[in-house]
């Protein structure tokens, strides 16, 4: 199937300031469904800053965001196409698990098959797991809900080795439905599940086609 | 997700604005019935009320949870409507409480005092 036929999510232009900071300036990125596309970048560069500029939460100067090529998008009522993980946790505290995966529409057992530890934890409050548990089934959430593209800001933190294979290959699972976006510091797991890679630097995008690229770019070591 | 099942999911998120918001809502409805249920009760109570909505709004966005927010935009919900459906829910409560204290206050004072 050619690319552009693919759902894909469009983002050009992106421009973000914090008073005299620049911290992105003319970002751009194609994310397609049935890729995984990974996102690199040190510390501070914008990474947690572009995702949270899609989602609606952080009002950049200039965006431009296109979905599919439609002409017209509802872009306040972006979650609805598309789910964001961020970096830290992000349920409420008091909330049900059970009543999370309620909202989002994704069927308990299917944890309880991906973790057999969570069947106990049903009816337990976020906050009365372990920052890691937590971190398990936001990311199980966040993958499985119904969306067109998934955004996951550091799945890898905060989880026990365990789980990082268990989590790769939901990831890869999922990208047959829908277009995934990831970053994280762990980039070898990053390398190993995207399709597309991009490097946010000095608050530009780089498209990254080889580990010599990366090192060009400073973002490792040759 | 509907627009009643929005305002049901903001008793969730918005209770700390709530819990805030009720301190400057009884205060002004407390100067409505110090200074009696007339125009010029009603003036200051709806000037106190006013003046309170953006620094309670301006407290709860500093102290509210930042990531919290993602967690119901994934939902559908829009940032504007995130932070204006609490705002409004809480106006609708406080105009209610008011209307209540405009038209018992009165009832009240005749019933105790035998006058009007």
């Amino acid at each position: 199937m050619e690319e552009d036929e693919r759902g894909k999510l469009l983002i050009d232009s992106l421009q973000l300031d914090f008073g005299k900071t620049t911290v992105l300036q003319c970002a751009y990125m194609t994310a397609y469904k049935g890729k995984v596309t990974g996102v690199l970048g040190r510390n501070g560069t914008g990474k947690s800053c572009l995702f949270k500029c899609i989602m609606g939460g952080i009002r950049p100067q200039n965006k431009f965001i296109r979905l599919n090529d439609e002409e017209r998008t509802d872009y306040g009522h972006i979650g609805l196409r598309v789910k964001y993980l961020p970096q830290e946790h992000f349920i409420p505290r008091g909330m049900r698990v059970g009543r999370a995966f309620e909202l989002y529409g994704v069927d308990y057992n299917k944890m309880i098959a991906f973790a057999p530890a969570y069947e106990d934890y049903k009816n337990m409050k976020f906050k009365e797991l372990s920052g890691g548990e937590q971190r398990i089934a936001e990311v199980f959430l966040v993958l499985n809900a119904d969306a067109e593209f998934c955004i996951l800001d550091e799945p890898f933190s905060n989880i026990a080795p365990c789980y990082d294979e268990k989590i790769r290959n939901l990831i890869l699972e999922q990208k047959a439905t829908k277009g995934i976006i990831i970053t994280d510091h762990i980039y070898e797991e990053i390398i190993k599940v995207a399709d597309d890679l991009y490097l946010l630097r000095d608050g530009y995008t780089h498209q990254v086609h080889s580990r010599e690229d990366l090192v060009r770019l400073e973002y490792i070591r040759g | 997700m509907n627009f009643l099942q929005k305002i049901k999911l903001s008793f969730r998120y918005g209770v700390g604005y709530f819990i805030v918001a009720a301190i400057p809502t009884f205060g002004a409805l407390w100067a409505l019935i110090s200074n009696g249920p007339d125009g010029e009760g009603q003036f200051i109570c709806s000037v106190l009320k006013l003046i309170s909505i953006p620094i309670v709004w301006y407290l709860y966005k500093t102290f509210d949870n930042k990531n919290t927010i993602y967690f119901f935009l994934n939902l559908g919900i829009s940032r504007t409507e995130y932070y204006v459906i609490p705002i409004v829910i809480e106006y609708i409560f406080f105009r209610i409480l008011f209307r209540l204290v405009v038209y018992v206050y009165p009832l009240i004072n005749a019933w105790l005092y035998g006058g009007g």
